[in-house]
């Protein structure tokens, strides 16, 4: 058969003629097809893998929900049906202080947050007979973990529904560069509830640990709600050890107790250790040492000691040991477990640097103390 | 793709005060670190936790 002689394609395709009007509409079609409707074909796109994540979302909402639900009731035996009054105070709010004029804001957060907290404690004594701080402390931060599963589940779904609603892909711009970070948090709190309901440390106890020990054969004191102190020596120093009160699931008041604790013994320095978060590319469990407030949460806490320090003219130094997110809130890993030893010594040498004979030294380990006595 | 964490186990470490001796066994319901644990079966010294973590699960 001889090709050459195939006039079909020329007729149709023009392959010799750029005149073609059914090769020009091949070409413009779609050029039309992006100018009008890109904006949607990339929001149909981006859709598609954001409704995954909001269903895995949900997932782990529901899954975390039924957890604490069951281990209320097969674990601590809870009779009565307790899943209406948890959906409540699942779906707690918190309306943050006007912040117009933002002078004297942070007494006003402080009193909020522990307001908060007071009530779902009194909420959660109220669902048993009989129930101690361990427990409730454990369920206090489950009841956490749910509500702020939930919080972000229902964000994500708004956003999501709200571009889909107006059709507006700049819309989904921010939630699709955020969702990994989102999806992130969510499953390291996923991820949490195994060690809250068991009662293990969890990454963010390495100070509470290292303070823990240095606490050991010490007389403890209460000093604060769920906080607690006690004094020792260290080559001619006085050390003032403070940390939340173990094992329980709790941070302690540390601002609080600090402030009593400062005006009682005035320190010549602070030292905090506390778990800080890894930058990507850092390795888990690598030791730092910093100057200012090593403490986290909201920053009530935070202002509040570095308000004492300014009062009372106190340097503040810091140590920190590195971990994701995810292993600040699940069971501690072994390569920061073994890190304690090595920042017990940095305390050491840090007061030993920075105080001379007869002086003080307040110690604090900031984070949460599950599973961690003293 | 690998994961990590699927072979990850907790465990407690008991250490004896005295004779530094080191005991690693599984996280059993209960333990929470510087828990006092029995007498140590070699010197009769103090055995606490020292350690509870999570680690990769040995076969």
């Amino acid at each position: 058969m001889d090709f050459s002689d195939l006039d079909i394609l020329d007729e149709f395709f023009g392959m010799g003629d750029d005149s073609n009007p059914l090769m020009m509409l091949i070409w413009i079609l779609p050029i039309i097809l992006f100018v009008f409707y890109g904006q949607r074909i990339q929001l149909i796109i981006t859709s598609g893998d954001i409704k995954k994540k909001l269903v895995q979302l949900e997932q782990f909402r529901n899954d975390s929900r039924s957890e604490l639900i069951e281990y209320i009731k097969k674990d601590l035996g809870v009779k009565d049906d307790v899943t209406q009054k948890l959906d409540r105070i699942f779906d707690y709010f918190t309306i943050m202080p006007i912040d117009i004029d933002p002078n004297g804001i942070i007494p006003k957060i402080h009193r909020l947050i522990r307001s908060r907290e007071d009530t779902t404690r009194k909420q959660i004594q109220l669902l048993f007979s009989e129930i101690d701080t361990m427990e409730i402390t454990k369920i206090q931060n489950l009841l956490e973990i749910v509500t702020y599963l939930q919080l972000l589940h229902k964000i994500v779904r708004h956003l999501f529904l709200t571009a889909k609603k107006q059709n507006n892909y700049p819309l989904i711009l921010p939630l699709q560069m955020m969702l990994p970070f989102i999806m992130e948090q969510a499953e390291a709190l996923k991820d949490a509830i195994p060690a809250f309901k068991l009662g293990q440390p969890i990454g963010d106890g390495i100070g509470p640990l290292v303070v823990g020990e240095m606490m050991l054969d010490t007389k403890k004191q209460r000093v604060e709600f769920e906080t607690v102190y006690s004094e020792s020596k260290f080559e001619g120093r006085k050390l003032i050890l403070l940390k939340a009160e173990g094992p329980f699931a709790t941070v302690g008041r540390p601002a609080e107790a600090a402030e009593f604790l400062v005006e009682k013994s005035k320190p010549d320095i602070i030292v905090m250790i506390d778990a800080a978060l890894k930058l990507e590319g850092e390795d888990s469990g690598t030791v730092s040492q910093g100057f200012g407030a090593a403490i986290g949460g909201i920053g009530t806490d935070r202002f509040k000691i570095e308000e004492l320090a300014t009062k009372f003219d106190i340097p503040i130094f810091s140590i920190v040991v590195k971990q994701s997110v995810k292993e600040a809130i699940t069971l501690m890993t072994k390569e920061i477990a073994d890190k304690a030893e090595n920042v017990k010594t940095q305390v050491h040498e840090m007061i030993t640097d920075n105080t001379s004979h007869g002086q003080t030294a307040l110690v604090i380990g900031v984070g949460n103390t599950l599973g961690v006595s003293q | 793709m690998y994961n990590k964490n699927e072979n990850m186990e907790s465990y407690t470490l008991e250490q004896c005060g005295s004779c530094t001796n080191q005991f690693k066994r599984k996280f059993s319901k209960g333990d929470f670190v510087f828990k006092i644990m029995s007498k140590c079966s070699s010197c009769q010294g103090q055995v606490v936790i020292t350690k509870i973590f999570a680690d990769t699960l040995i076969p």
